[in-house]
């Protein structure tokens, strides 16, 4: 198996998720990368990915993964980066004995929000991670939602460029707009629609913490 | 990006419809010295998937000193957004206003599409009418695509409007007006020079006349641009792949252009004559550069009547063998009942197969001249249930000349011969499914029907519901039929002449714009536009004398107005003509356009 981490911005953060999994499938075909097929009567390119990221998120650390056991990864890595649309080069490529099941491991993602104005808040802001309870109203299929989104805070940090936010991600999982979106009610924040990065992606359980990139790291062969 | 669009961009559906990004994106940073953007009136889903689009836009990024870009209908929702932040409708590939452009050019090809025209003509701030820019810094706004085999109904809409194929006639007329640029000529001045290129109509220049409210007969012909060699021309594999799904969402491969068989309804198959073919050769190479270079996973095949193709069965073979061989899908399009072979078919768990009979009965399919006989269709459909298809789905025309219920009648027939071999043959426990789809005949241009009238709405009510009625009750047949009201308005835009622009302009100042789609088509606003202009839908619907001069007659087409007045004149007595690869040459006149057959 080859984990293939890569960037994912500019035009291609408007892409949906399902759109950005056919896209990294015609990527692996222009780019000749070899990749194992189900053996159902439809077969399909056997192929993982992270956590889906809401549409007009950005990204730096988006993993893919694929059932390849006969290219080195630096051959995967030229191949993918000569073949992946703009605004979808990947940084590394590892490889791993199997599946690392990143979807069921990944709990929390930490995103940058880029705005000046958020530091005259700072000390309202960080306290969004120490809140008990915190209900926030949002539409979501055509109803009106409420969620207790306290819990899913893990961290704020308010910097002099923006602000960074760890939250839960997977299920439980909180998505960064609405966040964003109620700071902004509250507070005069100038973060753009298309501006929210994804910075990082980690497995927190009984053990500890760590980045995706530790894990890889630990599992790679 | 303009921060205004990237407020909007997260606030509408598929927002990745409006910024490009796709790969193989030519290179926007060349040098250049004109810059065009090629429009298309519809979604970014359905004008990623013409083919024309795709040829020409590569065919011009691939030019010294030429840089084009795109720009597609935006949805109601982002085209409502654009008009509240005050946003000019801007192209996909650079973000640029369409005003920034030096040429803008509309492919249309749908009656239904013409007030899209005026939809992104208006966003984009450009005013409508070629006479209204006249001393304007305005981009040069040109249309082409199937429909300027009529284009008289939107022609003052255009500077200039491309007649043939893009290939020839864009291409210099791009030439033309870089040179022009470089020296300085003023616009009138180049249109006058573009208006001698073969395939080049400046609406300005050509006038109708009319006397006793009759359309005289023209001075100058402006004579279609065809491409002379197929086999060499421009078409390009390094596509740009849509990072979304489109509606055609593969790689295509085209065959040859033109048609042989003649059906006398068929606008297609005369415009795009002479029939002219790519080598066997040229199209494995080019099936196997595409899906390499796009990564897609299925190809499939283009042309009027792919069965026609005159090799194939080795293309096929070939393309199995070779780039379809694993993993890539090989597509085939519905091919005639004619002409139907067992390795056309598909393998493992099949589902529905499609095809054209186009008129229940063998009289009218001798009226219309589509040489399929009763026993075609019982050899493929048998063939088509023991192979173990689930359904069929039949497309036929009603409305057609001459026509009577007895004929909608063998509609029926058609249906009980179907389930009747089913029965027989089938070795599914499941029934078989049947989709019938009718669509209204309409009198198109350019075809030996040109003259004929178009049924009314009452009529086309009338054959709806006699075949509903016929087929109530009948298990697994499903009907499908086209809007009666859609096709009464798609015939008078199609053989309008120019009183027709006053009415388009009425109906999208009346709210009307994406009238292809069923849920936006209202006939009342069509109704009320054509009334407060004071024109009548049956002035364009009824059947036209043989000595009248017809709007569209000012351009040569290639096929005579002679041959399609005998093939008109055979139609009445069932006469078939069969098709160009049998016997002599028919002498319809594309040949003086460019040599068929090569």
């Amino acid at each position: 198996m080859k984990v293939i981490k890569h960037v994912k911005k500019d035009s291609i953060s408007l892409v949906s998720h399902i759109d950005t999994m056919r896209v990294l499938q015609r990527t692996l075909v222009r780019g000749n990368i070899n990749v194992k097929f189900s053996e159902g009567y439809n077969p399909h390119p056997i192929t993982y990915t992270s956590h889906p990221l809401p549409l007009g998120v950005l990204s730096t650390c988006e993993y893919f993964v694929l059932a390849n056991d006969d290219m080195t990864t630096d051959e995967v890595l030229e191949r993918f980066n000569d073949s992946v649309p703009a605004g979808m080069k990947a940084d590394y490529c590892a490889d791993v004995e199997k599946n690392p099941n990143l979807c069921a491991k990944v709990n929390l993602c930490e995103y940058f929000a880029p705005t000046t104005s958020a530091i005259k808040y700072k000390s309202e802001l960080e306290e969004y991670a120490n809140l008990d309870t915190y209900e926030i109203t949002f539409e979501f299929k055509g109803n009106m939602k409420t969620q207790d989104i306290a819990p899913l805070i893990d961290a704020v940090l308010v910097t002099e460029d923006g602000m960074y936010f760890t939250i839960a991600t997977g299920n439980p999982n909180l998505r960064p707009d609405r966040l964003t979106t109620d700071m902004m009610t509250k507070y005069p924040l100038e973060i753009g629609s298309n501006e929210i990065k994804r910075v990082n992606q980690f497995i927190k359980n009984d053990d500890g913490i760590m980045t995706v990139d530790e894990y890889i790291s630990s599992i790679a062969r | 990006m303009d921060k205004r669009i990237q407020k909007i961009l997260t606030s509408v559906e598929k927002p990745a419809r409006y910024v490009g990004g796709e790969f193989n994106m030519p290179n926007m940073d060349k040098p250049c010295t004109t810059r065009l953007c090629l429009c298309f009136p519809e979604i970014y889903e359905m004008g990623m998937s013409n083919i024309g689009m795709r040829i020409l836009y590569h065919m011009l990024n691939d030019m010294d000193n030429i840089i084009c870009e795109r720009c597609f209908a935006p949805f109601i929702d982002f085209g409502g957004e654009l008009l509240k932040e005050g946003v000019p409708l801007f192209s996909l590939d650079t973000h640029k206003s369409l005003v920034e452009f030096d040429i803008v050019g509309f492919s249309i090809g749908y009656e239904m599409l013409y007030t899209n025209v005026l939809y992104m003509l208006d966003l984009a701030g450009i005013p409508f009418r070629a006479s209204e820019r006249v001393g304007m810094d305005m981009p040069i706004i040109i249309a082409g695509g199937p429909c300027v085999i009529n284009p008289e109904p939107f022609a003052e809409l255009f500077d200039a409007v491309m007649i043939g194929e893009g290939e020839v006639n864009l291409k210099l007329f791009t030439e033309l007006y870089d040179q022009c640029k470089a020296d300085g000529v003023s616009r009138e001045d180049f249109l006058v020079q573009a208006s001698k290129i073969d395939g080049v109509y400046v609406p300005s220049i050509i006038k109708p006349v009319y006397e006793d409210g009759k359309l005289l007969p023209f001075d100058n012909l402006v004579k279609r641009a065809v491409v002379q060699d197929l086999d060499t021309a421009y078409f390009p594999t390094k596509i740009l792949v849509p990072n979304i799904e489109i509606t055609h969402d593969r790689a295509v491969l085209e065959l040859y252009r033109g048609c042989n068989n003649g059906c006398r309804f068929c606008q297609a198959c005369f415009y795009y004559r002479p029939i002219r073919s790519r080598k066997l050769d040229t199209l494995l190479g080019l099936g196997a550069d595409l899906v390499a270079k796009t990564g897609y996973d299925e190809l499939s095949l283009a042309s009027l009547s792919t069965s026609d193709y005159y090799a194939l069965n080795e293309l096929i073979t070939g393309l199995k063998s070779g780039v379809c061989s694993s993993n890539v899908k090989l597509c085939m399009p519905s091919l005639r009942l004619d002409t139907y072979k067992e390795e056309f078919m598909g393998k493992g768990r099949l589902g529905s197969i499609t095809f054209a009979p186009e008129a229940g009965s063998q009289r009218l399919r001798d009226v219309i001249n589509k040489n399929i006989s009763d026993e075609d269709i019982t050899n493929t459909i048998k063939m088509a249930i023991e192979r173990g298809y689930k359904g069929f789905k039949l497309y036929f025309m009603i409305g057609l000349p001459t026509e009577t219920d007895e004929d909608l009648d063998g509609i029926i027939d058609i249906i009980n011969l179907i389930r009747n071999i089913a029965r027989e043959f089938s070795q599914q426990k499941r029934p078989i499914n049947i989709t019938i789809s009718t669509n209204v005949f309409i009198p198109k241009p350019l075809t030996p029907f040109q003259w004929e009238r178009q049924i009314t709405r009452e009529e086309m009510y009338h054959k709806q519901d006699y075949l509903k009625q016929k087929l109530h009750g009948m298990r697994n047949v499903r009907y499908n039929w086209h809007s009666a009201s859609v096709s009464m308005i798609e015939a008078v835009l199609a053989r309008g002449d120019r009183s027709i622009l006053p009415v388009i302009e009425k109906a999208y100042e009346l709210g009307a714009k994406f009238d292809g789609w069923s849920e936006y088509f209202n006939y009342n606003t069509w109704e009320r536009a054509f009334n407060e202009c004071g024109v009548k839908m049956d002035d364009f619907v009824g059947e036209w004398s043989e000595d009248e001069v017809l709007p569209w007659e000012f351009i040569d087409h290639g096929v005579t107005r002679k041959y399609l007045l005998a093939e008109r004149h055979k139609a009445y007595s069932a006469s078939c003509t069969p098709a160009c690869t049998s016997g002599d040459c028919r002498n319809c006149g594309a040949n003086k356009l460019g040599r068929c057959f090569q």
